[in-house]
C-alpha cells in the first residue's frame, strides 16, 4: 500500500508542470549565480572567501548548492511537501480517500516520502545549474579548476538531503496540524526568523560551538569546521563528516523524525480542512412547505436615488479601503505576524551595534536602521502574501460574482486593495518604531527622536515598500493563480535585490532603487534627501503606470483571460486609465533623463571596471615617468574655503618644491583627484609648455628654465572641489557636507610626480586589463624606493600653514596651532600653523562642534564633538593621557603641544591620525556603551584613542620607505602601543578576550587571503589582518618574551635614529635589527618566527591531574603536546622541529592566576608538573595568548583535586 | 426592452455555449428554461456584464451592454447562480456595503432601505448573524435582497432554486413572485415548475440555442391533444422508444410511465395526457 501511494504520487508529480517549473527555476538561479562567481562578466566580481578560491572549489560549490537550496529551494519544499496532504482537503478529495481502507501510516508516509523524493530531484537542479554554468565557455579560466563530481555529491548528501528532510518534516507536520495553507507559509516566515535570530544570537566567539550545533541547516557547523582553512584546503577538501558537523547532522536528523512523529500523531482522518481559529454556527429555519404570502413589496421599499459620480466613487473607495484595513487588523494571522515581529525585534536587539561584544548606546538612527533592516525582508514577504490574499479575496470567497456586477469602476476596487496593503505596511513600520522605542527605553535610553524614526521609516523606507505593493498587486492582477503570482514575485525580488545591480549596473534600471541614505547624528539625512526624492519620483511614476495597468486589467467577471481583459481595457469607458498611464510614462522618461543627466553627465559615475580601465591607461601611458626626477614639496601654504551648504570647497595655495636630486629638473608632473578641478597653476620659474591628458588627468609642466639641484620653486594653484547635481550612489565624505566635512589633502591639493599607488594593485584585475604581474608593493630590496616614504611620494617633511574658512556657526580645523580666528563677510576664518615639520598628509574638518579641553602636562587635549555624544569623552581623555604617559616615557617625547580628537559623520567608520589631529568617526566609539563593571565589555574608545595617539609616533615621527613590510612601522607599532596602554587599564581577562578576538580575526582573514600571506616583515599595506591583528599579538608576545623594557629600549633607539629624518627611510628590516639587538640569544628564534616566518602552533593540554601535597600545596601533573608549523604563502602548513618557550598558567576558582611557568618544550608530548600554593581550578597552556594557535579550546583543562593523601 | 441579437459564444476549450441566440424580453418575469449545460448561465453572465460574447449584441434601454458595461451595472440587480460570502460579515453589514457600492450614498436612506429589505425577505431576525452560517434558502433570500438594492431596472436571477429543499424553494419563489411587473426580470432555471409558477414569458434553451419561445400557457395550448401516456414495464422501454416518439419516461411505483408525442391517438393502451410545461420542455430538448 505504501509503495502504491508512493508510486501514484511520484507519477502524478512527473506529469505535473509545476515540477518542471521548479526545476527550471532552481537551475536558472544556480546557473546565473555560477556564471557570476566564475567571472563571466569582467566588470562584476563576486567573491566568496578570496579571489584565489576557485568558483568550482568544494567550498563555493557547497556554499552555493546548499545556500540556494536553503532559501529558494526551501520555498519549493514548502510548496511541494506542505501541500502534499493539504491538497486532499482543498481539492475535496479527502472524503474519497479517507473512506478507503488505507492506513494512516501508509497514507501519510507514502505521501511524505513521495514528495520528499520529488523535492530531492528538484533540488538537484541547483547542482546541475552550477555544473552547467561552469561548463560554459564564458567562465574565466583562472577561476576554475578541474571538474569534480564528488564535490557536488558530497554537498548533496551532507547538506541538501538532511536539510530537505528537516524542512520537509517541519512543514509536513505544520500542514498536518494546521491544515491551512496560510499557516504553512506563515510558519515559513517563522522558520526564517528563527534561523536569523539564532544566527545573530550566537554569532559571538564564545557561542561558536553552540551555534554550530543549533543551526538546523548546518552552515555554522561547517563554518566552525573550516574557519581557519587555508585557500589550498578550501580549494581541495570537502567538509569532513566529523566532530561538530557530524553531531549537527545527527541531531537534526533525529529532530526531523521527532517532528514527523508529532505531525503524525496530530493527524486523523477527519475530512474537513480545519481552520485554526473560529468555528461556524449554522442557522436553520423550520422547513414546512406551507405557502405564505411573501412580505416582499417592491412599492413599499423606501425610494432611493442612486448617485454615480467621481465623488461617490472616491467615497466608496474610502469606505472599501477602510473595510480592507479593518479586515486586516481583524485578521488573526496578521496579529500573529505582529506578535512574532515584536518578538524578533526584541530578540535581535541584544546584538544592537556591538563591537568586540560591547554595546553602543541605542541611538535612534541605529535602532531604526537595525530594526528596519532586520524586519525588511519580513515586511516584503508579508506584502507579497497579503497582495495575493487581497487581490484574490473576492474570488477565493466567490464574492466576485456579486461584486463584479456592481456599478463600481475598476479603479475603486483596485485602489481599495492597494490602500489596504499600504496600510498594512504602515502598521508594520509603526511596529518597528514602537518596538524601537520600547527597546531604547528598556536600555535606559530616553532620547527617542521620533522625528528620526518618522523620517527614516516613513520618509525613506515606506515609499519603497509602497512601490513594491503596487508591483505585487499588478502581478497578482495579471496571473491566473495566486501561487504563480507569489512565485513570480519571489523570483523578481531575488533578481532585483541581488543580481540586477551586478548585471544592469545602474540604479536607473533597478526597481525601487535609490542612491541610499545614511543618517548621522551630525549631518542628519544630509544631502541624501533630494536625490532620494528624485529617484522616488522616478519610480513613483512608474508605479503609477503599473497602477493604471492593474486597474485597466483588473480581473472582473467570469472570464479572466488576459486577452479578454485587454479587449475590455480598450473600451471607451476605460479611457481615463490610459491617460494616467501615458502621462505617468512621460514623467517617467523625463525623470529618467534628469537622473541620467545628474548621474552620468554632471557626475561621471564610473563603474569599477571603467575606473580600472582609466588606471590601466594611466599606467600604460605614464609609467615611464615613475623614476623621472621630480622635486619634493617642502612647504605648504593654503587658503581653504569650505561652503558646507553648497557642498563646495575652493582652495588656493603655494607649494614650495625643492630639487633634492642631483640632476636638473625641466618638467614637473602633476596629478589631481578626478573630482577636483584645477583652475590655475603658476610656477615661479615660468612655463615653456603645458601638457594635459584630460582623460587620465595627467599634467606635465615644462619649466621655462630647469630647476637646478638644491634649488626651489613656488607652485601656486587654485582648485575647486564642487558638488554638482547628485550621484548615483550616496557619497558621504570626500566633499564638503552640511555638517561634519572631512576632507584630506589628496582630494584637492595637487601631488607631484607619477604615483605608483594609482596603478591597479590587484593582480587578477591587472590581468583583465591587459597589464602584467606586478608585486603589490615594491620589494624590500628596492633601495631606490627608500628615497620615498610610504605615505606621500612627493614630500619628506614639510612646513605647514593653512587658513580655513567656513560658515559662522561651524568650526573649521586643520593640523597646526590656531594663530588667529576672525569673522569677515559672514565667513568664519581660522589660521593654523604648524611649528614643526610634518608629513605631507593633512586634513580639513568643519562642523558645529562642542569642544571639551583638558591638559596633560603642557599638552592641550581637545575633543571636538557633536552635542549629545558626551558618553565617552572621559574615556577618550583617559586614553589620550594614558597613551601620552606611556609613549612619551617608553618611546620618545611627544612632538606637539596639542592632541585633538574630531568627530566626523559615520559615513565611514574609522579613526585616522593626522599631525596633532585625530578625526574619529561618530560610528566607532562616541556612542559606545561600555559597562566598566562588566567582565565582558571592552573599553574600545580607549583602545582606539590609544592606537591613534600612537600614530603620532609611529607614522608622524618615523615613517617607513615605500616598500613591502613598512606598514608594520605604522600600524603594528601603533597596535603595540595601544595594547600596552590597554594592559595597564584592562583586567587580564579582558585583555585576553581582546587578544582572542584578534587571533580569531587573523586566522579567519588569512583563510580568505586573495594574494598570498606574507611574513610580518614583508606584508603588503592591504593586509590589514596581519598588520593589526597578527602584528599586535606578536609584538605583545615579544614584550613578554624579551621583556617590555628591552623591547621599548630598542624602539627608543630606533626612533632616535630615524624620527623626522626624511629620506632614506627605514624599512621593517631596520626595526627588526634594533629588536634583535636587545634579544637574548635564546629568544632570537622567536624574533625570526614572528617577523620572517608565518608561524603557527598547535598546542594542546592532553591531560592533567592534581594532587594535594602533605604541605598543603598542590602538585599538578600534566602533558603538553606541542607542534610548531610554518605556513607558506599559499597556506600550506608544514610541521617543523621546535624547542620553544611555552608558558603554562594555573588559575584558581576565581579565575585568578596563581602560577605561571615558562617551559622550553620540544615538539611532541612533554610530561610536566607544577606546584601551586592555592587550590587550582584550571590549567592553561599559553594563557597569555602569545602564540598563534588555531584551536584554543584544547589548550586548557579544568582541574579537580583528588582526595589528599591519607596522613598517617 | 432587453434585446439579445445573434449572440454566439465559444469557450477556449471548444465548447460552443451560445449559437446565434436572439431574444426580446419585455417587462415582467421571463423564464429561461434549459438543462444543465445548455448555455443559460453563459447568457445570463453575458447580460450581467461578467463576460463577453464572440459576436452579436445586447442592448437594454439604449445601453450597449458589451461596450457600456458600467452603464448597465448602474441599473442591474444580479443574483448569481452561486456566490460565497466573506467570513465574519453579517447580512446587514454586507447589504450596507453593497448599497453603498450601488451609489446609495445617503446613510439614512441606506439604513432604511437595508432594514426594509431585510424585513421583506424575512431575514430581519438574523441580520446580525454571520452570512457564513446561513442556510441555502436564507442565503438566496439575502441574494435577492442585495439584487433589489438601488431600483434596478434589470434583474437577473440565475438558477436560484437549485439545491434548495422544497420548503426553501417555495419560500423563495413566493418572494420572486412579488418582484414588480414594471421591470425586466430574467429567471434561469432547469426546474420546469419554477417557470410555470412564476413566468408570463419564457424561452427554452438547449445546446446553446433557443428552441422555443413564448407565453407558457400559449405553448401548452399549442400542444393540446398531442401528448399520450402509458404505464409500461421497465424492460419494455427500449421497444417503445423505437416505436414511438417518447419525450418523457418517468418511474412510477416500480413501473415506467412514458409520454409520447403524436398528433393522433397511438392506440395500444395509450391515454390522452393533460399537457404540462414539462412535456413542452422535454419535447424540445429530447
Amino acid at each position: 500500500m505504501f509503495a502504491h501511494i508512493f508510486k501514484f504520487e511520484v507519477r502524478r508529480w512527473f506529469r505535473s508542470i509545476a515540477m518542471y517549473v521548479y526545476i527550471l527555476v532552481l537551475f536558472l538561479v544556480a546557473f546565473f549565480t555560477g556564471l557570476l562567481i566564475a567571472g563571466t562578466w569582467p566588470g562584476v566580481s563576486v567573491n566568496f572567501g578570496g579571489e584565489k578560491i576557485f568558483a568550482n572549489s568544494p567550498a563555493i560549490i557547497d556554499a552555493m548548492f546548499a545556500g540556494i537550496n536553503n532559501y529558494v529551494g526551501l520555498i519549493i519544499i514548502v510548496a511541494v511537501i506542505g501541500n502534499s496532504v493539504l491538497k486532499d482537503f482543498t481539492a475535496n478529495t479527502s472524503s474519497l480517500i479517507f473512506t478507503t481502507p488505507v492506513s494512516k501510516f501508509n497514507y501519510l508516509f507514502g505521501r511524505f516520502f513521495a514528495s520528499l523524493f520529488i523535492v530531492l530531484i528538484i533540488l538537484a537542479a541547483t547542482g546541475l545549474g552550477l555544473m552547467a554554468a561552469y561548463a560554459t565557455p564564458w567562465v574565466s579560466a583562472d577561476r576554475m579548476e578541474a571538474f569534480h563530481l564528488s564535490y557536488y555529491i558530497t554537498t548533496y548528501w551532507q547538506t541538501v538531503i538532511p536539510n530537505a528532510l528537516l524542512d520537509g518534516a517541519i512543514f509536513f507536520a505544520v500542514s498536518l496540524i494546521a491544515r491551512d495553507i496560510f499557516v504553512i507559509w506563515l510558519s515559513l516566515i517563522v522558520f526564517f526568523i528563527a534561523i536569523g535570530v539564532s544566527n545573530s544570537y550566537f554569532s559571538s566567539l564564545e557561542h561558536e560551538t553552540l551555534s554550530a550545533l543549533i543551526d538546523p541547516l548546518g552552515a555554522h557547523a561547517k563554518r566552525a569546521l573550516a574557519k581557519y582553512w587555508t585557500t589550498y584546503q578550501k580549494n581541495h577538501f570537502t567538509y569532513p563528516m566529523t566532530g561538530l558537523f557530524l553531531m549537527n547532522r545527527l541531531l537534526w536528523m533525529g529532530i526531523s523524525f521527532i517532528i514527523l512523529g508529532i505531525g503524525y500523531s496530530f493527524f486523523s482522518f477527519t475530512a474537513t480542512a480545519r481552520r485554526l481559529f473560529g468555528s461556524k454556527v449554522r442557522l436553520r429555519e423550520s422547513s414546512v412547505p406551507v405557502f405564505k404570502r411573501s412580505d416582499l413589496n417592491m412599492d413599499a421599499l423606501p425610494k432611493v436615488k442612486p448617485v454615480f459620480s467621481t465623488g461617490i466613487y472616491l467615497k466608496n473607495l474610502w469606505g472599501l479601503s477602510v473595510n480592507e484595513c479593518r479586515a486586516l487588523l481583524r485578521n488573526t494571522y496578521f496579529r500573529i505576524i505582529l506578535l512574532f515581529g515584536m518578538l524578533l525585534l526584541f530578540l535581535v536587539s541584544i546584538q544592537l551595534g556591538k563591537l568586540y561584544d560591547t554595546a553602543t548606546y541605542p541611538v535612534t538612527y541605529m535602532v531604526a536602521e537595525y530594526f528596519e533592516g532586520t524586519f525588511h525582508i519580513i515586511i516584503v514577504v508579508i506584502t507579497f502574501m497579503f497582495s495575493g490574499e487581497l487581490v484574490w479575496k473576492a474570488r477565493d470567497f466567490r464574492m466576485s460574482n456579486i461584486l463584479d456586477a456592481l456599478p463600481v469602476p475598476n479603479w475603486v476596487f483596485y485602489l481599495s486593495k492597494l490602500v489596504g496593503l499600504m496600510f498594512m505596511q504602515v502598521i508594520l513600520l509603526l511596529l518597528v518604531m514602537i518596538c524601537g522605542m520600547i527597546v531604547q527605553a528598556f536600555m535606559g535610553y530616553t532620547n527617542f527622536e521620533p522625528g528620526v524614526y518618522l523620517g527614516f521609516l516613513f520618509g525613506f523606507k515606506l515609499l519603497d515598500l509602497w512601490y513594491l505593493a503596487v508591483l505585487a498587486v499588478l502581478v497578482q492582477t495579471l496571473v491566473s493563480n495566486k501561487y504563480v503570482g507569489y512565485f513570480i514575485l519571489a523570483i523578481f525580488y531575488l533578481w532585483n535585490s541581488t543580481f540586477a545591480l551586478l548585471v544592469l549596473k545602474h540604479n536607473l534600471f533597478i526597481y525601487m532603487s535609490d542612491p541610499g541614505v545614511e543618517y548621522s547624528d551630525m549631518n542628519g539625512f544630509g544631502h541624501a534627501g533630494y536625490p532620494y526624492l528624485v529617484f522616488k519620483v522616478y519610480w513613483g511614476v512608474l508605479a503609477l503606470c503599473f497602477a493604471g495597468l492593474s486597474s485597466l486589467l483588473w480581473a472582473r467577471g467570469s472570464e479572466t483571460g488576459l486577452k479578454r481583459r485587454w479587449r475590455n481595457a480598450r473600451l471607451k469607458e476605460m479611457r481615463g486609465g490610459w491617460v494616467v498611464i501615458v502621462t505617468a510614462l512621460m514623467f517617467f522618461i523625463g525623470c529618467g533623463a534628469y537622473v541620467y543627466y545628474n548621474t552620468m553627465v554632471l557626475n561621471k559615475d564610473l563603474s569599477d571596471f571603467q575606473q580600472e580601465e582609466l588606471q590601466a591607461k594611466y599606467e600604460q601611458l605614464y609609467k615611464k615617468y615613475q623614476h623621472a626626477p621630480q622635486p619634493k614639496i617642502t612647504s605648504v601654504k593654503l587658503n581653504v574655503d569650505i561652503y558646507p551648504r553648497e557642498r563646495n570647497l575652493y582652495a588656493s595655495g603655494t607649494l614650495v618644491l625643492k630639487n633634492k636630486t642631483s640632476q636638473p629638473i625641466d618638467s614637473i608632473h602633476v596629478l589631481l583627484n578626478d573630482d577636483a578641478k584645477l583652475r590655475e597653476a603658476k610656477f615661479s620659474t615660468g612655463l615653456r609648455h603645458t601638457y594635459y591628458d584630460s582623460v587620465v588627468g595627467y599634467r606635465i609642466y615644462t619649466l621655462a628654465q630647469a630647476l637646478q639641484p638644491g634649488d626651489s620653486l613656488q607652485f601656486s594653484f587654485k582648485t575647486d572641489l564642487t558638488s554638482k547635481g547628485f550621484k548615483e550612489n550616496f557619497t558621504g565624505l570626500g566633499a564638503p557636507i552640511y555638517n561634519g566635512t572631512f576632507v584630506n589633502n589628496t582630494s584637492f591639493v595637487p601631488s607631484i610626480g607619477y604615483n605608483r599607488n594609482i596603478e591597479i594593485a590587484d593582480n587578477n584585475k591587472r590581468k583583465k586589463h591587459g597589464l602584467g604581474y606586478r608585486p603589490t608593493e615594491n620589494p624590500i630590496t628596492d633601495t631606490q624606493a627608500y628615497q620615498v616614504n610610504e605615505l606621500a611620494s612627493d614630500a619628506d617633511f614639510i612646513d605647514f600653514d593653512a587658513t580655513v574658512s567656513t560658515v559662522p556657526d561651524q568650526i573649521a580645523i586643520a593640523p597646526g596651532y590656531l594663530q588667529k580666528e576672525w569673522t569677515t563677510n559672514g565667513r568664519h576664518y581660522f589660521h593654523y600653523k604648524m611649528d614643526s615639520p610634518i608629513l605631507n598628509f593633512y586634513s580639513f574638518l568643519s562642523a558645529r562642534y562642542k569642544v571639551k579641553k583638558e591638559m596633560w602636562h603642557d599638552v592641550s587635549l581637545e575633543i571636538y564633538y557633536q552635542e549629545g555624544h558626551e558618553y565617552n569623552l572621559e574615556r577618550m581623555f583617559q586614553g589620550m593621557k594614558k597613551a601620552l604617559d606611556y609613549y612619551s616615557v617608553n618611546f620618545s617625547p611627544y612632538q606637539h603641544r596639542q592632541v585633538r580628537i574630531l568627530e566626523f559623520p559615520r559615513y565611514s567608520t574609522f579613526a585616522q591620525s593626522f599631525p596633532n589631529t585625530i578625526p574619529f568617526s561618530e560610528g566607532i566609539g562616541f556612542i559606545a556603551k561600555v559597562d566598566d563593571s562588566s567582565k565582558e565589555d571592552i573599553n574600545y574608545p580607549l583602545y582606539i584613542t590609544a592606537h591613534e595617539v600612537a600614530h603620532q609616533w609611529w607614522a608622524h615621527q618615523v615613517i617607513g620607505a615605500d616598500v613591502e613590510g613598512s606598514v608594520i612601522l605604522v600600524e603594528t607599532m601603533a597596535q603595540y602601543g595601544a595594547i600596552m596602554v590597554m594592559q595597564k587599564d584592562y583586567t587580564p581577562e579582558k585583555l585576553h578576550k581582546f587578544l582572542h578576538y584578534e587571533m580569531d580575526r587573523y586566522l579567519s582573514a588569512r583563510s580568505n587571503e586573495g594574494e598570498k600571506e606574507k611574513p610580518l616583515a614583508y606584508i603588503d599595506q592591504a593586509q590589514s589582518y596581519i598588520r593589526y591583528e597578527k602584528g599586535g599579538i606578536e609584538m605583545y608576545a615579544l614584550s613578554h618574551y624579551i621583556g617590555e623594557d628591552s623591547l621599548n629600549h630598542a624602539l627608543q633607539r630606533f626612533l632616535k635614529q630615524y624620527a623626522f629624518k626624511g629620506a632614506p627611510y627605514p624599512t621593517s628590516l631596520d626595526l627588526i635589527r634594533y629588536i634583535k639587538q636587545v634579544t637574548p640569544d635564546s629568544m632570537q628564534y622567536f624574533v625570526k618566527d614572528v617577523f620572517e616566518n608565518i608561524t603557527l602552533y598547535n598546542n594542546k593540554l592532553s591531560d592533567a591531574a592534581v594532587t594535594e601535597t602533605p604541605g598543603g600545596q598542590y602538585t599538578i601533573n600534566f602533558s603538553v603536546a606541542s607542534q610548531k608549523l610554518y605556513a607558506d604563502s599559499s597556506g600550506y602548513e608544514k610541521a617543523v622541529p621546535s624547542n620553544d618557550y611555552i608558558e603554562v598558567g594555573v588559575y584558581n576558582e576565581k579565575r585568578k592566576l596563581i602560577g605561571l611557568q615558562r617551559y622550553k618544550l620540544p615538539g611532541g608530548t612533554s610530561r610536566l608538573s607544577i606546584v601551586v600554593a592555592e587550590k587550582p581550578a584550571k590549567i592553561v597552556v599559553d594563557p597569555n595568548l602569545l602564540l598563534i594557535d588555531k584551536d584554543l579550546n584544547d589548550n586548557e583543562k579544568r582541574l579537580t583535586v583528588s582526595a589528599p593523601h591519607a596522613k598517617k | 426592452m432587453l434585446q439579445v441579437k445573434n449572440l454566439s459564444k465559444t469557450y477556449p476549450n471548444g465548447v460552443q455555449a451560445l449559437k446565434d441566440v436572439s431574444l426580446n424580453i419585455g417587462n415582467g418575469m421571463f423564464g429561461l428554461l434549459g438543462p444543465n449545460g445548455a448555455g443559460k448561465s453563459t447568457l445570463m453572465r453575458t447580460i450581467a456584464t461578467l463576460q463577453d460574447a464572440d459576436s452579436g449584441s445586447i442592448t437594454f434601454d439604449g445601453i450597449d451592454v458589451m461596450k457600456q458595461k458600467h452603464e448597465l451595472r448602474k441599473v442591474l440587480g444580479y443574483l448569481p447562480q452561486e456566490f460565497g460570502v466573506y467570513p465574519k460579515v453579517t447580512a446587514e453589514e454586507m447589504l450596507h456595503y453593497i448599497a453603498r457600492l450601488k451609489g446609495i450614498d445617503n446613510a439614512r436612506e441606506r439604513k432604511e432601505l437595508v432594514n426594509a429589505l431585510l424585513k421583506q425577505v424575512n431575514l430581519i431576525n438574523h441580520k446580525n448573524k454571520f452570512l457564513g452560517g446561513y442556510s441555502g434558502g436564507m442565503k438566496q433570500r439575502f441574494g435577492i435582497a442585495q439584487a433589489l438594492i438601488g431600483n434596478p431596472k434589470l434583474i437577473i436571477v440565475d438558477e436560484p432554486t437549485a439545491g434548495l429543499d422544497p420548503a426553501e424553494r417555495l419560500r423563495f419563489n413566493n418572494l420572486l413572485s412579488e418582484i414588480g411587473e414594471n421591470i425586466v426580470v430574467i429567471l434561469s432555471t432547469h426546474i420546469v415548475d419554477d417557470v410555470s409558477e412564476l413566468c408570463n414569458d419564457m424561452a427554452i434553451i438547449a445546446s446553446g440555442q433557443v428552441v422555443q419561445c413564448g407565453n407558457p400557457e400559449a405553448l401548452v395550448a399549442d400542444m393540446r391533444d398531442r401528448i399520450w401516456s402509458k404505464r409500461i414495464k421497465k424492460d419494455e422501454v427500449a421497444a417503445y422508444q423505437q416505436q414511438y416518439n417518447v419525450i418523457l419516461s418517468k418511474l412510477s411505483a416500480g413501473d415506467v410511465v412514458i409520454h409520447v408525442l403524436s398528433d393522433q391517438d397511438p392506440g395500444s393502451g395509450f391515454a390522452a395526457e393533460r399537457v404540462s410545461l414539462e412535456d413542452i420542455y422535454f419535447s424540445n430538448i429530447a
